[in-house]
């Protein structure tokens, strides 16, 4: 596809930059001190309709989000490469809701490209082949794991180590555009995550093989090795890599370093601010929505949950716009 | 073999009028569907975008003016064609190419700034002439393009 098809989209993206949040936004939000008062800023700036509950208002944005870029983007395709965090989250609820019986379809979260529908009626009818591809075998694998063992958190490492692995995949197939770099920077800081919380919690060999996906920018073999010598092994590898400022810092906090992989992406996004044509804009502002929704959702939990202004300021994440 | 020469005229004309005239088509035509974009959202940016979207369709008017002076010239137009040797039609011919290949190409650049422009006035809709100003830089040399030719087939001499 050439660059040029996107001249319709991109400039219909830009046209609605104009509606996202600023930074003047935000501050005034946290700023109000009341979540009534937040929800009637929201409305007012065009936010929100009549939505009164965060929950609400977050699935109304996704929504509309999703909406726009279905409607804008010249092949729908490309759009699969934004929802795949989102599908594998959504097999992980599908497998786990067949055994807890629990209903699936208020846990599902959207964008996504699986048909939560069928695939809670796969999952249960155990026709995983029908799903597809990679999310089918890997949701196989996690259903044969917790029935195996009868333990969730196998089930989950399957599914987390193969979104990895799908999001390494598209980051090599797309190593010059926007989209590759922002798959690489979350297929490995997901992996940093999972090394050091299997550190913390001393995990043998085999669960940390599996739950570790492919790398982009790290060696996998070394992380491994780094997660099984312990917490102190773990950081001195990654003080070593380009990733060892967001190591300290997951350290210091996993919520700082949740902010801080978040801030990262929106800085390697922001390069697609000067660009006309092609994917990256797609791609940079369905990352810049979805930060924004992210700290609006922040500004809102922590307004409600009566925190205060300095608090709730540290939490925001950093905009695109 | 008779007509060598003046075949080779038309089809340096022919050439003049159909690549600037493709190149403006595809040129427009970003702008088109940049604009189409910008007006499903904001309606009343129709005229600065319609502004955007003619720049890009001049060298199509170039190659066109090009290919009336070779017709006028050659007598294809009053339907007496002058006799030329193949030397002079492909002294027209090459007269010919400057305004085809620079048309062309500048044209589809041009969209692409004009494009570009549109998405400037997107997010900031007073800044049409900004956008313009560097749509029309690229004309430059489709109108330095259209000299060179314009000189060069006037001063053939036929017949």
């Amino acid at each position: 596809m050439r660059d040029t098809d996107y001249a319709f989209c991109v400039a219909r993206l830009r046209a609605n930059e104009k509606y996202m949040l600023t930074a003047k936004d935000i501050d005034e939000l946290c700023e109000c001190g009341s979540f009534d008062l937040a929800l009637k800023i929201l409305t007012e700036k065009k936010w929100l309709t009549t939505q009164t509950q965060i929950d609400e208002c977050i699935a109304y944005q996704n929504k509309k989000l999703w909406k726009l870029l279905s409607e804008c983007v010249p092949d729908k395709n490309e759009l699969k490469v934004l929802c795949t965090v989102n599908d594998f989250f959504n097999i992980k609820v599908a497998v786990k809701c067949h055994f807890t019986s629990a209903d699936a379809s208020e846990l599902y979260i959207y964008p996504a490209t699986l048909d939560t529908a069928a695939l809670t009626s796969y999952v249960n009818s155990h026709e995983f082949h029908k799903i597809g591809g990679i999310m089918g075998e890997c949701a196989e694998k996690s259903y044969k794991a917790a029935c195996l063992t009868e333990n969730g958190q196998n089930a989950d490492i399957i599914i987390d180590a193969a979104a990895i692995n799908t999001l390494r995949e598209y980051s090599l197939k797309n190593k010059k555009s926007l989209i590759g770099e922002v798959c690489a920077f979350i297929c490995d800081t997901a992996n940093i995550k999972t090394a050091y919380r299997c550190a913390k919690t001393k995990k043998g060999k085999d669960f940390v093989s599996l739950a570790v996906g492919e790398c982009c920018r790290l060696d996998r073999g070394f992380l491994i090795k780094a997660s099984l010598s312990g917490v102190e092994a773990l950081s001195e590898y990654l003080r070593k890599t380009s990733y060892s400022e967001l190591s300290e810092t997951y350290l210091k906090s996993s919520a700082e370093y949740e902010k801080k992989c978040d801030d990262e992406i929106v800085s390697i996004i922001k390069k697609a601010k000067f660009t006309a044509f092609g994917f990256d804009p797609v791609c940079a502002y369905y990352y810049g929505k979805l930060t924004e929704i992210k700290s609006v959702r922040i500004i809102l939990t922590s307004l409600k949950a009566g925190l205060d202004k300095n608090t709730v300021r540290e939490r925001v994440r950093a905009l695109y716009v | 073999m008779d007509n060598l020469g003046l075949f080779l005229a038309i089809l340096g004309a022919a050439c003049a009028a159909g690549f600037a005239g493709v190149g403006s088509a595809k040129g427009v035509g970003i702008v088109g569907e940049a604009g189409a974009g910008l007006l499903s959202e904001d309606p009343s940016m129709f005229g600065r975008v319609l502004i955007l979207q003619i720049l890009p369709g001049t060298q199509g008017l170039y190659g066109f003016l090009i290919a009336l002076m070779v017709f006028i010239k050659t007598g294809v137009l009053s339907g007496a064609p002058v006799a030329m040797t193949w030397q002079q039609g492909i002294a027209v011919f090459a007269a010919c190419m400057p305004i085809a290949l620079v048309g062309f190409f500048s044209a589809i650049y041009q969209g692409r700034v004009a494009a570009s422009g549109v998405s400037l006035i997107a997010k900031k809709p007073t800044e049409l002439t900004k956008g313009m100003t560097m749509a029309a830089l690229v004309e430059t040399y489709a109108v330095l393009a259209l000299l060179v030719s314009f000189i060069a087939v006037n001063n053939i001499t036929l017949g």
